[in-house]
């Protein structure tokens, strides 16, 4: 039982106790492909009105990638092992 | 000047320009990525050529050696764990002190950190926080591990590669013969 850490957690000194709970890291991927899709679109279009749908489509496709690409490295490793 | 606007704060660039809706996207966008990052990883992912584990300066030494096909030399690098070691390292006599390892070798010890090559064109931003990090390194703070540390790395220096690409963007837009020629270009994602 780890407690000692959540105890001593202080935000921004301490990293996120994101070992308490093993998939936890995999969602913190998500705010990072958003920024990502933001920051390249709203670069991208010419006008900005343009830049919540045009990063949203993007975001998706990020994301969808990433899961397939997932998939495709699971089901490699399940068969090499 | 707005190359360095834009290095100084993320979007500042744009707001220059006068494009206040693109600048402060983007700005707030970096900003919120870069800062995600120390909360995930906490401050000691902020790691600084040139400053030890323990939040003192690493030093450089230089080690002679005879062996059987001659005299072989070697730099080694002695992180402090304290201010009198800082001081007095204690090297072996015969070791030659180079001094402080950023300025010895600047480029090897980059080479050691190379992800802080990303985070530092964030700005000042990440100078400050670097600061506060060598700080806390002095107090003890230890640094993150695994996932932690890989997330933590993985945001800031990814805030930092996009500042590099607004920043290339906002000086070719202000290169441009007018701006508006620069804004009315055709991007490629929307050509597609």
């Amino acid at each position: 039982m780890i407690t000692a850490p959540l105890l001593e957690y202080t935000p921004f000194l301490y990293p996120l106790p994101i070992w308490e709970r093993n998939w936890a890291w995999a969602l913190l991927l998500l705010p990072l492909c958003a920024v990502v899709a933001v920051v390249y679109k709203s670069i991208r279009c010419s006008r900005m009105s343009r830049v919540p749908r045009e990063s949203l489509v993007l975001f998706i496709t990020i994301v969808i990638g990433m899961l397939l690409a997932a998939a495709a490295l699971a089901g490699l490793s399940s068969l090499i092992g | 000047m707005v190359g360095l606007c834009a290095w100084l704060v993320p979007g500042g660039g744009y707001l220059v320009m006068g494009q206040r809706t693109r600048g402060l996207t983007i700005g707030i966008g970096i900003v919120l990525l870069f800062l995600m990052g120390l909360l995930i990883g906490g401050i000691r992912i902020m790691d600084p050529p040139g400053w030890g584990q323990y939040g003192y300066m690493t030093l450089l030494f230089q080690r002679y050696l005879r062996t059987s096909s001659g005299e072989m030399v070697y730099s080694y690098r002695v992180e402090p764990a304290d201010q009198s070691e800082e001081q007095n390292p204690h090297p072996e006599h015969s070791d030659r002190e180079l001094g402080w390892a950023l300025r010895a070798d600047p480029l090897a010890e980059i080479g050691e950190k190379p992800w802080y090559v990303g985070q530092i064109l964030c700005g000042p931003i990440t100078l400050a926080a670097s600061a506060v990090a060598v700080r806390e390194a002095r107090q003890g703070v230890t640094v993150a591990h695994a996932r932690s540390w890989e997330l933590g790395e993985l945001y800031t220096a990814v805030a930092g590669m996009l500042n590099l690409l607004v920043l290339i963007d906002a000086v070719y837009r202000a290169a441009a013969p007018s701006n508006s020629a620069a804004d009315s270009r055709k991007p490629v994602a929307e050509a597609a």
